[in-house]
């Protein structure tokens, strides 16, 4: 089928900390076509930043040991690449929004500046042609739909709103053409108006330029909205992953069916009682299925063997005992 | 979940209410700019807004944390906005609040019987000797095990601090209680849990609560009545059954279409989808005439220059809209 542009395999990811390794990813395959729209969604503390931020190899080897698992972009090896090779990969392979806009930009540059400084070490454009930068940082912030472009190019971030802060960011990630965007919750910290506006300026810059996207989030309502396949996480493990329609007209893992439940609805009935329990500890995690502990299917093989992916119906795997080997689904009230 | 439950007398009555915050000379921050409302008792009504709106601000200066600026407010029959020195201490005591960051209202230099023991003392809620049992008897109102007592703040999860901040306002037996964007920092499914006990606490406590949130999936399932705020003002109130079936105020469609659902059954639901333009102007330099014609996709002539005014269109359902009331 269509190509991979990333292909994480087998990808582990242990933070050092002074209690001992905090396995906070565990044995994770995801990968995303050209092109394609992929939503990584689990609740905060799952993981879903740390693989990110991997990929762009931004955490140092100090805060990080990554004992098994390879990541590759383009097909090449992230994790084994050059310094020189990481910031080529930066540079012109994947960008990423960062979740708080405010913390995201200089304080002390103009965004004009700032945005001009990722054109002139793009190495697209000669750094001497004030006009050519100029011209192409006033293009990219009209296509994020904000008006009157010059004002912002001359204005520090705390003179905007939360709003435009985000879109500055979104603008700075796509001025320069890159492959792959991650979209870290971009709006977490807005409200639901614009939060729609950035989805639909998200959508569709990445449909026309033909990117692929990564949308980490915590809701599903959002994954829904923008993505064409769905990985859900769960304390560091990937619990199902499948294309977006699927996830919601037959959620399998009990994790999920049990995050969907949590969802209040907008057409009433009640709420649910939540999943009980909390997210397990990183530094010592339950041996087998991390889900295990709150689970309401456990059985004793869960505690012991982590399940592996099961492939269920084309396209959509689950991390789960109850689909692997042999079937006996105790039949429950979904 | 609780349509009909609107037959109390009103608790709290809030006329007119402004609270300006003044930034230099003759210029000021309209938060507040003439709010009015009536919460019966047993009743939850939900306050929804984007941020800068203003829901806040109106639970801060109910709270008594502001001087407001204009207007009354009537609290279980008298006016507790003419007492210069503050709220008096029945009303502190009657009404709580519930932060939204339980990381940073709760001490973290306490430990969580301190925190709970103040109010107990403050309030001469039971004899200084009975404080421990109340406090193990409010900690399992709360569903948390008693040795939760001698823990502190920092020590435990995001969910269970939200628990704690819950006991504090629950230890001087309140009517009224303001819940100030109470799950916005939590995960989904924690939320759940903390919905549920406090819609059952409300049941129990017969309480009557004020709950402030952007997210309309959840006031959707706890609130018996929305008021929806642009700007200081509010647009629209509604019991929540019409709220969401039959949104009039332009405002109201525009934030209703605009959240991201997950069922085709609650895609139905949403009113037809109104693109979103533009963002909240400054409460500073006010629009002229109705404060949502910037953004308003049916603007007219009239809504530039006149300011519309709350009209009911059918019972216990007040929209303020140029475009609602000709009908």
């Amino acid at each position: 089928m269509a190509e991979k542009i990333l292909n994480i395999e087998d990808l582990s990811i242990w933070y050092r900390t002074y209690r001992g390794y905090s396995q906070v990813v565990d044995h994770i395959h995801l990968h995303v076509d050209k092109g394609e729209k992929i939503g990584l969604v689990g609740e905060s503390g799952c993981g879903k930043t740390t693989t990110m931020k991997t990929v762009m190899g931004v955490l140092g080897k100090d805060l990080i040991h990554i004992p098994n698992g390879t990541i590759d972009f383009r097909g090449k090896n992230v994790l084994t690449m050059k310094q020189s090779d990481l910031l080529e990969l930066r540079r012109s392979g994947v960008s990423m929004i960062s979740q708080s806009p405010m913390s995201a930009l200089n304080p002390v540059f103009t965004i004009g500046q700032q945005l001009m400084d990722i054109l002139k070490y793009s190495g697209k454009y000669n750094p001497r042609d004030k006009e050519a930068l100029k011209n192409a940082a006033h293009e990219a912030l009209t296509s994020v739909m904000l008006s009157d472009p010059d004002r912002i190019m001359a204005s520090y971030p705390h003179q905007l709103s939360g709003g435009m802060r985000q879109r500055v960011c979104i603008a700075s990630a796509l001025i320069t053409p890159k492959d792959l965007l991650i979209a870290d919750e971009p709006c977490t910290a807005l409200d639901v108006t614009i939060q729609d506006q950035i989805h639909h300026l998200l959508r569709e810059l990445v449909e026309e330029k033909k990117r692929s996207l990564i949308m980490i989030t915590h809701s599903l309502g959002v994954a829904r909205e923008l993505v064409d396949r769905i990985y859900i996480m769960y304390g560091g493990n990937i619990v199902e992953s499948c294309r977006t329609e699927d996830l919601f007209t037959s959620p399998s893992h009990p994790y999920t069916q049990g995050l969907l439940s949590c969802v209040p609805r907008l057409s009433g009935g009640g709420l649910s009682a939540g999943i009980y329990g909390y997210v397990p500890d990183y530094v010592n995690p339950p041996k087998g299925c991390r889900f295990c502990p709150r689970c309401p299917y456990a059985k004793k093989i869960c505690e012991t063997e982590k399940p592996p992916m099961t492939e269920i119906a084309p396209d959509h795997t689950v991390a789960c005992f109850r689909f692997g080997g042999e079937e006996q689904e105790k039949g429950g009230e979904a | 979940m609780s349509e009909q439950k609107t037959q109390g007398k009103e608790l709290l009555i809030a006329k007119g209410l402004k609270q300006y915050f003044p930034i230099g000379k003759d210029r000021f921050v309209r938060a507040v700019d003439g709010v009015d409302f009536s919460i019966r008792e047993g009743e939850v009504m939900g306050l929804v807004g984007e941020s800068g709106s203003g829901k806040s601000t109106i639970a801060y200066t109910v709270m008594g944390m502001y001087r407001q600026t204009d207007g009354e407010i009537i609290f279980n029959g008298t006016s507790i906005t003419k007492n210069t020195k503050g709220r008096s201490k029945e009303f502190r005591r009657d009404a709580q609040i519930v932060f939204q960051d339980p990381g940073s209202s709760l001490n973290p230099y306490q430990d969580v019987r301190q925190i709970l023991s103040l109010p107990l003392k403050v309030h001469n809620v039971v004899p200084k000797s009975d404080i421990d049992d109340k406090i193990r008897e409010i900690l399992q109102m709360v569903e948390l095990p008693p040795d939760f007592m001698y823990k502190s703040p920092n020590s435990i999860g995001g969910g269970e601090r939200q628990l704690v901040s819950i006991a504090r306002a629950l230890c001087s037996n309140p009517k009224f209680i303001i819940l100030d964007e109470p799950t916005s920092s939590l995960d989904v499914s924690i939320q759940a849990k903390i919905l549920n006990m406090l819609m059952k606490l409300q049941e129990e406590q017969k309480l009557t609560y004020m709950f402030i949130t952007h997210d309309m999936g959840v006031m959707r399932n706890v609130s018996t009545k929305i008021a929806i705020m642009y700007l200081g003002k509010i647009c629209e109130i509604a019991p929540t059954k019409t709220f969401y079936e039959k949104p009039l105020h332009p405002y109201t469609q525009m934030l209703l279409s605009a959240i991201p659902v997950i069922s085709a059954e609650e895609e139905a639901l949403k009113p037809k989808k109104i693109k979103c333009e533009g963002e909240i102007p400054s409460p500073v330099n006010l629009p002229s005439g109705c404060s949502f014609h910037t953004r308003c996709p049916f603007r007219q002539e009239i809504c530039t220059k006149e300011d519309p005014v709350m009209q009911e269109v059918e019972p216990g359902h007040f929209v303020r809209c140029h475009l609602c009331q000709k009908k």
